[in-house]
């Protein structure tokens, strides 16, 4: 009898627990509860928005509504088609395939009917009605916003939709728009590799070239009728109000700090969900590298070099590269910090010490495609007093690639560096 | 055996000018100054190096993508450390690699295919150049790293 009870009481807390649980993740499973907001404002709904296998589902045909479309439902195809202005979005109950104005646009979950009405993921509500999504995970809100004013270094501009038709004027923001998935109407070209540069060039079929970053072409801007244009501020400064009158501009603060680049470009496109991914992934990269690093390399002096069309020496201390290496915790030469000079120009072989470090990298360009500038770096590699700096004398002195080490400055230019740095500090 | 030899030998050749005509320096990988094509076709100790290399036997095309980048960065180590004999051991088994892998990288790219065959028959080459030209080889090793970061991308995205 004690036996029993004893066994009883087991079975029963048992019970218990698995019924605390069950319920519990079939809620979970069911939706915390999701709030929607446009424009600041909350939408009510008669079916719930809800987290459903971790996805943010919402209803469709209330928030477009909400936000002036119409929508239609064909009940014996499961289809549902609405239109908001210019567009028209087709979605199939079940189907991870949508159409925007009969292009294809995937969706991170199918669509399903939840009681009569059409849940849908919430990235495809911005994708297909041109708003912008922000998921707060804290508050699990999502807000819509139908305009968005985007501030900025030089000035203060709002757009009316997310834009489809981006013309971008700095090669760091071109290699941006195919981390974010964006492919822009018009783009500077290249400064070699024309048109594009080769690593992101297979993403940019049909992009059409509007001269380069320092003199893009106003013409050939307006005549393609974008409805944003990324510019940044050292380039454009003095075009903006120009540019402006073509379509709404923004600038960024500086040109090499593609972090911050890929930043407010996300935000231009809606793409903060990338962006950050992006991020998430790039932060990993650098503490996993700095961790490998041995600690003989740990603060490195880096010198960042090149020799310029004119013969002379430049060393950095500013820019991509330098931006980069400071993030991974190298230093800089103290000859060189100790001029508080951005660049370094160097013009003669006897002053050739100040281009020295524990390692010395070397990004000079051919950008006429000769081969000339190669004949003047081999002078300075010549020359007796460069084979006596310590990083040539150490084998540390090595030739980079001048197009994700400086001439682009994005986003995936970085990773391509760091990737590259594993190379030349032997890390696994 | 010699005709074969001869044959495959020129094969070679022609694959390594063919290709030193079609890259121009757009490739903004540092290739540096031009190579000397005649004088690495006319090294007929590389011809004899390079068909003597059996291909290497791997799992699959990015597990071959995976080896040759790690080959790639120990030859870097070996030809920095002054170390010849690992540097020509590592420079072969980047030919054995290469053999195992070209095949399904031809159909994936054939320019970087071209490319990539091009500077390794000119590492195979330069590495049993004496005296080495170290800078040069580091730079025709780098050039192959970033190849093969490319080829393990492609096998990503196929």
């Amino acid at each position: 009898m004690h036996a029993f009870k004893i066994r009883f009481t087991a079975f029963s807390l048992l019970l218990a627990l698995l019924c605390t649980f069950i319920p519990l993740s079939a809620v979970q499973a069911a939706g915390s509860s999701v709030k929607v907001t446009i424009n600041g404002q909350s939408l009510s709904f008669d079916e719930k928005p809800r987290m459903v296998n971790g996805r943010t589902m919402v209803p469709y045909r209330t928030i477009a509504e909400a936000l002036g479309g119409k929508v239609k439902y064909d009940s014996k195809a499961k289809k549902a088609t609405i239109t908001k202005g210019s567009q028209t979005v087709e979605l199939t109950l079940g189907s991870k395939t949508a159409k925007i104005n009969g292009k294809s646009a995937s969706l991170d979950a199918a669509p399903y009917n939840a009681n009569g009405t059409v849940l849908v993921p919430l990235r495809f509500v911005g994708e297909s009605l041109g708003v912008w999504v922000n998921w707060n995970k804290s508050t699990t809100t999502a807000s819509l916003l139908t305009k968005k004013t985007i501030k900025h270094t030089l000035g203060s501009t709002t757009l009316n939709s997310v834009p489809k038709r981006a013309v971008i004027l700095f090669n760091g923001g071109v290699d941006i728009t195919v981390v974010l998935g964006v492919k822009p109407v018009g783009a500077v070209e290249s400064y070699v590799q024309q048109p594009f540069y080769e690593y992101i060039r297979s993403s940019l079929v049909g992009t059409k070239t509007l001269g380069d970053e320092t003199q893009p072409n106003l013409e050939a801007i307006a005549s393609l009728k974008p409805d944003v244009i990324i510019a940044t501020k050292v380039r454009h400064e003095k075009i903006y109000s120009q540019l402006n009158k073509i379509a709404p501009t923004i600038a960024t603060e500086d040109l090499a700090d593609w972090q911050d680049n890929l930043q407010v470009m996300a935000a231009v496109f809606n793409k903060e969900e990338k962006a950050d991914a992006f991020m998430a992934d790039w932060k990993a990269r650098v503490a996993e590298f700095k961790k490998k690093l041995p600690a003989k390399d740990k603060g490195a002096a880096i010198s960042v070099i090149r020799i310029n069309p004119n013969g002379s020496a430049r060393a950095y201390n500013t820019g991509f590269a330098y931006q980069i290496f400071q993030e991974l915790g190298f230093t800089v030469p103290k000859q060189q910090a100790a001029l508080k000079q951005e660049l370094v120009t160097v013009t003669s072989k006897e002053q050739v010490s100040l281009l020295d470090g524990d390692y010395i990298f070397d990004f000079t360009t051919d950008w006429d495609g000769d081969g000339a500038i190669f004949k003047q770096q081999k002078e300075w590699t010549d020359s007796p007093l460069w084979k006596n700096l310590k990083a040539v004398k150490n084998k540390k002195y090595y030739k980079v690639n001048a197009v994700t080490w400086n001439l682009s400055g994005g986003a995936l230019a970085a990773k391509l560096m760091l990737d590259d740095l594993y190379f030349y500090f032997d890390l696994e | 055996m010699r005709l074969r030899r001869y044959g495959v030998g020129a094969l070679v050749s022609l694959s390594v000018l063919l290709s030193l005509m079609a890259c121009s320096s757009s490739s903004d990988k540092p290739a540096g100054q031009g190579y000397n094509a005649v004088a690495a076709i006319e090294s007929s100790h590389s011809e004899e190096s390079w068909d003597a290399i059996e291909p290497i036997e791997i799992k699959d095309l990015q597990t071959g993508a995976a080896a040759m980048i790690q080959a790639v960065k120990d030859y870097k180590q070996a030809v920095e450390s002054e170390d010849q004999e690992s540097a020509a051991a590592l420079a072969r088994e980047i030919v054995g690699l290469w053999k195992a892998m070209e095949a399904k990288v031809k159909t994936m790219d054939r320019v970087l295919h071209q490319e990539l065959t091009s500077d390794i028959v000119l590492l195979l080459a330069e590495t049993s150049t004496k005296p080495w030209d170290r800078d040069r080889l580091i730079q025709l090793d780098y050039k192959l790293y970033q190849s093969f970061r490319d080829v393990k991308q492609k096998i990503q995205h196929s």
